[in-house]
């Protein structure tokens, strides 16, 4: 992984919980991606992708979500994205029309109840 | 001599590709015979020898003109030579004379060819060590940065002089970086030993530096990876080294060195001091050694001065001498680093060659100037975060509000990695982005120098829309030279 982000990943509740910690851009959208959804096994419920901590994303970031939305749809799997209102990112978001389109919650706890639910 | 019942002989060599040959051994029971007659004599015999390029004899009856002279004036009556080839280059010569009428038998020649084979083989082994040396420069160029990175603020001036001729490479390195935090790490460092093995030994601690160093490391921790590295792998092996991790704010260094010299800080005002004086013991020196930081505060537009001790280096002269002598030099040079670096390696070198290698990094640290400023990167994914970490730090510095700084950051990252993708050359091509700022509005222009290309696919259209949300105006202006997109975005007045 390129050192603009950490990605840690982790379990709750039968949902994988993968935390990206940094910035996402052109140089590692693609190899995050790859790394996120070989994460997520086959009996996982499903995906909470935290990015609370990332400070920088652009539209590869977007393009990051829509693809994983779309992996693990094909699966049969949820998702949602951990993005707190007064971030950054949060506008980034919506900008692109990803709002709408994920399922946004304000922090990870709220994420995976929404998920195992 | 005594097996050939001579009383003089002489061995000369020529080296590669010239024809004037060197007196390399020579033996007699008159030592006072110079060089210069053997030197005459050689040439006289080599034609010859290189023609028949088999053993040939001399006598003073025999000779006549100049030859005859020479053999008069050294006393000698008889010689045998042969020529010393290797495969059909003919290398030297190789001849024994006596002080009494002798005529050299076949069986002489025949034993005298043995020496001379064995002269030759020596000689090629010489040749050989020659080349390993030119080996070992060449792997110590390839283990050095091609080209340090281009940060706006910063000025970067470096100079490697490998040892003089006849001595081998030493382990002497050096590197530059910016880390994911925008703090910029300067390295320096000196492997005890030479040729080869000093050389990749260096290749390592470098490559092991950068790995630790873009893993967070502080100074002090990086260091004592090096040293466990060293001793896990090198038990052998010593190495300075001197780390300098420059803070993202530029106001202020870490450094940890390990047995280097100290950091010479240029202050704006001309003035030079030294920091880092108590070094921590060379890594692989000693078992159970802790590395310590120390913190310097840089002011802004000072210059850093990393360099190995083969600047200040000079037997007979203490040290202490010598690094006031290049503090002085300092205080007397241009503050530009590279006039810097020049002046520096007149005023304590001279024009000498040097016995140990030399190596010398002079860094400059200026503000951004408020006005804007201009970036070239290479059109790779990568150039991305080092245009996000100059136009960051050149809005903080302009006090750009972060939802401003944010919004113009992600809309030039779009225009750069459009510039990116576009690059109609992978590899040497390049893009150019530029920030300016008048009144309350700032524009960033973003050229590359392929051809735009419409986004493809759905995924890449977001790009562009999302410039547009972000930015006031967003102009892209295709062309046969490439494209250029100027943002424009009115900020709060800060």
């Amino acid at each position: 992984m390129s050192q603009l982000a950490q990605l840690h990943l982790d379990e709750a509740r039968g949902i994988t919980v993968a935390t990206v910690e940094g910035e996402i851009d052109l140089s590692n959208a693609t190899e995050l991606e790859m790394a996120i959804s070989q994460a997520v096994g086959n009996e996982a419920v499903g995906l909470a992708l935290d990015l609370a901590r990332v400070d920088y994303l652009d539209s590869s970031g977007v393009t990051l979500l829509f693809n994983l939305a779309r992996r693990v749809a094909r699966r049969q799997q949820r998702f949602a994205v951990v993005v707190p209102a007064d971030a950054h990112v949060a506008e980034i978001l919506s900008l692109s029309g990803a709002t709408d389109a994920l399922a946004l919650h304000e922090t990870l706890d709220d994420a995976v109840r929404g998920l195992s639910t | 001599m005594t097996v050939f019942d001579a009383d003089d002989g002489a061995i000369l060599l020529r080296a590669e590709g010239e024809s004037r040959f060197e007196l390399r051994a020579m033996h007699g029971t008159q030592q006072d015979t110079d060089a210069e007659f053997h030197r005459s004599i050689a040439n006289r015999f080599a034609g010859r020898l290189a023609f028949s390029r088999r053993p040939l004899t001399l006598t003073r009856d025999d000779a006549s003109g100049l030859v005859r002279t020479l053999l008069k004036g050294s006393g000698l009556e008889a010689l045998l030579g042969l020529p010393l080839t290797l495969g059909r280059e003919l290398i030297g010569v190789l001849y024994i004379g006596t002080r009494t009428p002798r005529r050299f038998s076949d069986d002489d020649a025949a034993l005298l060819q043995l020496v001379g084979d064995r002269v030759a083989l020596a000689v090629d082994r010489a040749r050989r060590v020659e080349q390993e040396q030119h080996i070992a420069e060449t792997l110590q160029r390839s283990l050095l940065p091609e080209q340090l990175p281009s940060i706006p603020g910063m000025q970067v001036a470096v100079r490697y002089l490998p040892a003089g001729a006849g001595m081998e490479v030493g382990g002497d390195w050096f590197d530059m970086f910016e880390l994911g935090d925008g703090s910029v790490v300067l390295a320096m460092g000196d492997v005890v030993g030479r040729g080869v093995r000093a050389a990749a030994l260096m290749g390592k601690l470098r490559t092991s530096l950068e790995a630790y160093a873009f893993d967070g490391r502080s100074p002090a921790e990086v260091a004592d990876r090096l040293h466990a590295l060293m001793e896990r792998q090198h038990r052998a092996d010593m190495a300075t080294m001197l780390y300098v991790a420059i803070a993202p704010d530029r106001a202020s260094a870490e450094l940890a060195s390990a047995g280097h010299m100290p950091l010479l800080i240029r202050a704006p005002d001309g003035t030079a001091r030294l920091a880092g004086r108590e070094p921590s013991p060379p890594l692989g020196a000693l078992p159970f050694v802790r590395f310590d930081a120390s913190r310097v505060e840089i002011e802004p537009r000072s210059t850093l001065i990393l360099f190995t001790d083969g600047l200040v280096e000079v037997r007979g002269t203490s040290i202490e001498v010598r690094l006031e002598e290049l503090r002085r030099a300092v205080e007397l040079a241009p503050a530009e680093p590279e006039a810097l670096c020049d002046a520096l390696l007149i005023a304590m070198l001279g024009q000498e060659e040097t016995s140990d290698d030399v190596a010398l990094l002079a860094l400059s640290v200026a503000p951004l100037p408020p006005e804007g400023f201009s970036l070239e990167l290479p059109a790779e994914p990568e150039a991305l975060s080092s245009a996000r970490k100059a136009l960051d730090r050149w809005l903080m510095e302009a006090g750009m509000s972060r939802r401003d700084a944010h919004a113009i950051k992600v809309a030039s990252g779009e225009a750069c990695a459009n510039a990116i993708e576009h690059a109609y050359r992978p590899g040497d091509a390049a893009f150019r982005i530029e920030a300016s700022r008048r009144d309350a509005e700032v524009l960033i222009t973003v050229r590359d120098f392929g051809g735009w290309r419409e986004p493809r696919g759905s995924d890449r259209g977001r790009g562009l829309p999302l410039m547009k949300a972000l930015m006031d105006s967003v102009r892209v202006d295709p062309s046969s030279e490439g494209t250029m997109v100027q943002l424009r975005r009115r900020v709060e007045e800060g």
